[in-house]
């Protein structure tokens, strides 16, 4: 008998047990980075979905805007509103002040969040915008805001238009002030390459949208926002990602963006639309990297992911019937370790 | 000249005739460039290539039609080295992945079962060979103004003469579907799209999505959400003229 022979195997087994151990803590540290809370006894499923900055509520818009509370994510609560469909919050760091809603009687009429969760549906408009309404439409705080005085920019796709406002406050929700720019052509400068789903950056100084190149083709591409309001490209993400969504800003980096996107897989028996994986993405500027967040799966389709401001990315998920919200630790599954 | 030498360089010039194709550019930094080239030859790539979404860190994927109506090819290379290739198509799929010594491992999944509500390139080829131009508007009852847009959409497909198909995103639940097509008062077109041409073209990522052929060929760019009639007139004749 070889003495050695043991120690080998012991060794070999040790390895194995090693690799299969080092596997599973890999695969239950990365999966448990996702959260699943289901929204089918909450909603119904037809909705375009923001997220708070604090993850604590979700904005769903179908035929009107729902406010979805998930500071107990057991038992998510729907808060019914009086705001339009495609509402859309005025974007900002801790918090959401107002959230634009459109399309009430050719005006874009503007909510007070916090009278939202407090009165529902009885909670009324504290301002509105005759001039400058339309769905498709994104909103962001400028910098420059304080408690009261509240510097933001409203832009919409369909018109290619945006403009500023200031809202001054004196203690009340209905503010006592709100001076407005001219409304502005958006970008005049990309006319000749169209300019397709544009999304403002949380501090509305960038956006980003699809144009296209010298061969036809479209790609996202991060445009700053200049003071004579013409555009000036700050990178090409490469591909079209279609509609995107910020990151928070953080000193001396670009912000991330994120996206849902399809590419190949080896697909099921029985439907090529399963041969295609729907996922949530994030591309990082500052590395020019794509990192995937959402698992592969076939046939689950995933949208509208957004970042809340401790970066987390909140998505929809649905798959025959199965509907709501996943919420994905994106630091930990973009880290080495998840890729 | 002897006639090996004739020989030699009548098989090289009726090879270059042959082979016209050649080698997409972002294959010239990938390891397994030559077996992956010859895949994608073997398969009939157009090189029409698109970049998609990076499926990882550092890594690219591109897509392209081939010269078969309804089977596209994707390359995902990735820094090491390795790649992945996939075929796509009704008949049949194929996943093949090139090691770090480029050695392949093919897979491949079965005929794809098409239902009675699915929209297949089959049905794509009879609607492009029966009609000289029309419009395909794909509406998701998970969108709203896919809905909310459609009597619309039709006015000016029957404003423009054109024949309108419409069909359903295909990953929505059919029960949920009906009862959001109730709600909005819109009939209940629940063809799903499973065709290969058009999910290959990125339907499905803002619903609603117009795509429009003329003379046998189909749009390479969709019209995506909504828009007022003008401009959706606009930009449908734009499509048009892009395919004559």
């Amino acid at each position: 008998m070889n003495p050695k022979g043991p120690v080998k195997i012991s060794r070999w087994l040790f390895s194995a047990l090693s690799f299969l151990f080092s596997i599973s803590v890999y695969g239950a540290d990365c999966s448990s980075a996702l959260t699943f809370i289901s929204l089918k006894d909450v909603t119904p499923q037809i909705y375009y979905m923001r997220v708070h900055p604090s993850g604590e509520y979700l904005l769903l818009s179908g035929w009107t805007s729902v406010i979805v509370d998930l500071r107990d994510p057991k038992h998510p609560q729907a808060i019914q509103t009086l705001m339009n469909k495609e509402a859309y919050p005025v974007e900002a760091s801790k918090q959401w002040r107002w959230i634009a809603s459109p399309n009430h009687s050719d005006k874009m009429r503007y909510y007070d969040f916090q009278d939202l969760l407090a009165k529902n549906a009885q909670s009324q408009a504290v301002f509105e915008d005759g001039e400058l309404n339309q769905f498709y439409h994104s909103s962001a705080e400028l910098p420059g805001s304080s408690k009261n005085k509240m510097h933001f920019r409203t832009s919409i796709w369909t018109l290619l238009k945006y403009r500023d406002y200031t809202a001054y406050f004196d203690g009340n929700v209905i503010p006592k002030k709100v001076e407005k720019t001219k409304t502005k052509e958006l970008c005049p400068n990309l006319k000749n390459v169209g300019f397709r789903q544009p999304i403002l950056s949380k501090d509305g100084s960038e956006i980003a949208g699809l144009t296209a190149n010298k061969d036809g083709h479209e790609t996202t591409k991060v445009f700053k926002i200049n003071k004579n309001n013409t555009c000036t490209l700050d990178y090409d993400v490469g591909f079209n990602t279609g509609k995107v969504s910020f990151s928070y800003p953080k000193a001396g980096e670009k912000p991330l963006i994120t996206f849902a996107a399809t590419i190949a897989t080896k697909g099921e028996k029985g439907s090529v639309s399963r041969t295609m994986r729907a996922g949530v993405w994030v591309f990082d500027p500052n590395k020019n990297q794509t990192f995937p967040i959402s698992p592969s799966q076939e046939g689950f389709t995933v949208n509208y992911p957004g970042f809340t401001e401790d970066g987390r990315i909140f998505y929809m998920s649905t798959m025959d019937g199965r509907f709501g919200v996943t919420i994905a630790d994106a630091v930990r599954l973009m880290s080495p370790a998840c890729q | 000249m002897s006639l090996f030498s004739i020989f030699f360089v009548m098989t090289m010039t009726f090879s270059f005739g042959l082979s016209a194709w050649t080698s997409p550019p972002f294959l010239s930094e990938v390891k397994c460039r030559a077996p992956i080239a010859a895949w994608l030859e073997s398969k009939g790539a157009i090189n029409k290539w698109r970049r998609q979404v990076d499926p990882s860190p550092g890594a690219r994927s591109f897509r392209s039609p081939t010269s078969q109506f309804g089977n596209w090819v994707e390359v995902h290379p990735f820094v090491d080295g390795q790649a992945d290739g996939y075929l796509i198509s009704t008949e049949h799929s194929e996943e093949i992945n090139w090691k770090k010594n480029c050695v392949a491992t093919i897979s491949t999944s079965e005929k794809s079962e098409s239902k009675n509500n699915h929209f297949t390139d089959h049905d794509l080829a009879l609607l492009m060979k029966e009609n000289k131009a029309g419009i395909i508007y794909v509406w998701s009852p998970g969108m709203v103004y896919s809905m909310d847009f459609y009597p619309a959409f039709k006015a000016v497909a029957e404003k423009l003469k054109l024949p309108l198909t419409v069909l359903m995103d295909p990953y929505f639940d059919e029960a949920q579907a009906k009862k959001r097509a109730e709600e909005f008062k819109i009939p209940f077109m629940n063809r799903r799209v499973e065709s290969v041409e058009l999910l290959m073209r990125d339907i499905g990522t803002h619903y609603p999505e117009t795509l429009v052929y003329s003379n046998g060929k189909l749009s390479d760019e969709r019209i995506v959400g909504v828009m007022t009639s003008d401009v959706l007139e606009k930009e449908i004749k734009s499509s048009l003229k892009a395919l004559r």
